[in-house]
C-alpha cells in the first residue's frame, strides 16, 4: 500500500499492489487528454472507447453549440450532437486527416446532421438565428460566448464583416441553415440568379480574405 | 475541347461552383456542376478552396455547455456499438493477422483489447449527487480494461479535487486527481479495482469536503 500524499484528511488512501511491485505511478489518461485530434480518431477507429471519450470532452461544446446554434432546442440539440459523436465514432476509420482537420469534419457532420433535423422540425422556411447574427456582428465578443476565440475564427468573422450584408446574408441562410439558393431567392424575394451571385460574390471574397490575398 | 469553350465552361459554372461549396445547390443543379469538374482541374481546385472557405464559416457558431451528463451517455452509446462491432472469436487472428500486416481495420485492435476469455465489458452510469449544487454525472466501464469518466459542473469551487470511490468491502480509495475550472471539470482514469466492486464515487476538495457524490448500483 503506498499512499500518494495530499489526499485530504478525510480520505484512506488504499492502492491496489500491482503485479510488477513498481510504486512509480502514471496516469494511463494523460496520453488520451494530450493526444491530438487525429491521434484520438485513429484511435477510435480501432475501438479504443478512451480515445472516443476523451474526443467527446475535448469536443462536446464545440458540437453542442452547432446543433444547439441550428436547432434551437436543448432536447434535439443533445440528440443531434450525441448522433454526431457517434457517426465520427462509427466513420472514424475512413476520417482522411490529410483532406481536412479533425474539428472541420466533426463540424461538418454536426452541421449536417442539425439541418436535417430542422428540416424534420419545420416545414416554413427558416429564418437566422438571433444568436448567431449577434455573435458575427456584434464587435465585441459575446460576453457569455465561451468559445475559444482563436485568431482564426476572428479572421472569419472579419470577413464576415467585410462583406456586403445581402451577401452575408445569402451566406448565412446557406451555410449556417442549409438553405437552397432557390430557397434564399424565395425568402430574400430576388430571382434565382441573383441568390447564386450573392453567393459567389460573398464566398469568393471570404476566401480571399481568409486565403491573405486581400484585406 | 479546345481552351475557348473550356474556359467559357467554366465561366458558365462560377456562380454555381459557390453555392455547391456551400450546399446550396438542388440535386440537378449538383450534377451539372460535377459534371464539369470531372474534366477539369482548375474549377476542382477552386472548389476546394471555396469549400474550405464555407466550411470555416462554421468556427463562428459560438460554443455552448451541454446538458449535465451528455458526456456520460454519448460514451455509454459508443461503449454498446463498440460491442456489437466485436468480431466472433474465429476472425481473431485474423483481425490480429491484418494489424500486424498494418492494415487499419477497424475491428482488429478491438479485437486484441479484448481479453482472451471473451469478458463481456458493461457501462455503469449514474448521476452525481451533492447539496452544493454541483451536478454530473459518472461513467464506469468494467471489462479488461476498466476505466472511470466524470464530468462535474457547477461545483462550488475550482482547483484540484480528488476522486475517490467507496468499495463493497467498505474500503476507500483514491483514484486520482483533476481540476476543476469555474466549477466545470471533465476527467477520467484507468481504475486499479474490481469496477464491480464499487458502490459510491465521491467527489473531494482539498480540504476534504465531499462535493458530489454518486452511487453505483451493484
Amino acid at each position: 500500500v503506498s499512499g500518494t500524499g495530499a489526499t485530504g484528511p478525510s480520505l484512506t488512501v488504499v492502492e491496489s499492489v500491482s503485479n510488477s511491485g513498481r510504486s512509480r505511478r502514471r496516469s494511463p489518461w494523460s496520453t488520451h487528454e494530450k493526444a491530438s485530434d487525429e491521434a484520438l480518431v485513429a484511435g477510435m477507429a480501432a475501438g479504443d472507447e478512451r480515445a472516443g471519450a476523451a474526443f467527446v470532452r475535448r469536443h462536446e461544446r464545440r458540437v453542442f453549440g452547432i446543433a444547439m446554434a441550428i436547432t434551437m432546442n436543448r432536447a434535439t440539440a443533445e440528440d443531434v450532437a450525441q448522433e454526431a459523436f457517434l457517426r465520427a465514432w462509427r466513420h472514424a476509420a475512413v476520417f482522411d486527416a490529410r483532406r481536412a482537420a479533425a474539428t472541420s469534419w466533426l463540424s461538418t457532420i454536426t452541421h449536417n446532421l442539425a439541418i436535417d433535423a430542422l428540416r424534420l422540425q419545420r416545414a416554413v422556411p427558416i429564418e437566422p438565428n438571433d444568436a448567431v447574427w449577434q455573435e458575427m456582428d456584434s464587435p465585441e465578443r459575446a460576453p457569455d460566448a465561451q468559445a475559444v476565440h482563436t485568431d482564426a475564427v476572428d479572421r472569419v468573422r472579419a470577413a464576415m464583416r467585410a462583406i456586403p450584408e445581402d451577401q452575408r446574408r445569402a451566406l448565412v441562410r446557406s451555410a449556417f441553415y442549409g438553405q437552397s439558393a432557390s430557397e434564399i431567392a424565395e425568402a430574400e424575394s430576388i430571382a434565382l440568379g441573383t441568390a447564386k451571385s450573392r453567393i459567389r460574390l460573398g464566398l469568393s471574397k471570404v476566401r480571399d480574405i481568409l486565403s491573405g490575398e486581400e484585406e | 475541347m479546345d481552351p475557348t469553350s473550356h474556359d467559357a465552361a467554366c465561366t458558365a459554372v462560377q456562380d454555381d461552383l459557390s453555392a455547391l461549396a456551400i450546399g446550396a445547390l438542388n440535386g440537378r443543379e449538383r450534377a451539372i456542376v460535377l459534371a464539369h469538374l470531372e474534366g477539369c482541374t482548375r474549377c476542382t481546385a477552386e472548389l476546394e478552396e471555396l469549400s474550405a472557405a464555407a466550411d470555416a464559416l462554421l468556427t463562428l457558431i459560438p460554443e455552448a455547455t451541454p446538458p449535465a451528463g451528455f458526456a456520460a451517455r454519448t460514451t455509454a452509446r459508443m461503449h454498446a456499438e463498440g460491442g456489437s462491432k466485436r468480431r466472433p472469436v474465429v476472425w481473431r487472428a485474423l483481425a490480429v493477422a491484418a494489424v500486424v500486416v498494418g492494415l487499419a481495420l477497424g475491428f482488429g485492435i478491438n479485437a486484441i483489447n479484448s481479453s482472451p476469455g471473451g469478458n463481456s465489458t458493461a457501462v455503469r452510469t449514474s448521476a452525481l449527487h451533492s447539496t452544493t449544487g454541483a451536478q454530473g454525472s459518472v461513467l464506469v466501464s468494467s471489462g479488461p480494461n476498466a476505466w472511470l469518466d466524470m464530468t462535474v459542473r457547477d461545483a462550488p469551487t475550482s482547483g484540484t479535487v480528488t476522486c475517490a470511490v467507496t468499495l463493497a468491502d467498505g474500503r476507500r480509495q483514491v483514484v486520482g486527481r483533476f481540476s476543476l475550472s469555474e466549477g466545470y471539470g471533465a476527467w477520467g482514469a484507468r481504475l486499479r479495482v474490481p469496477p464491480s466492486s464499487i458502490r459510491t464515487v465521491s467527489v473531494v476538495d482539498q480540504s476534504g469536503s465531499t462535493i458530489a457524490w454518486a452511487h453505483l448500483s451493484s
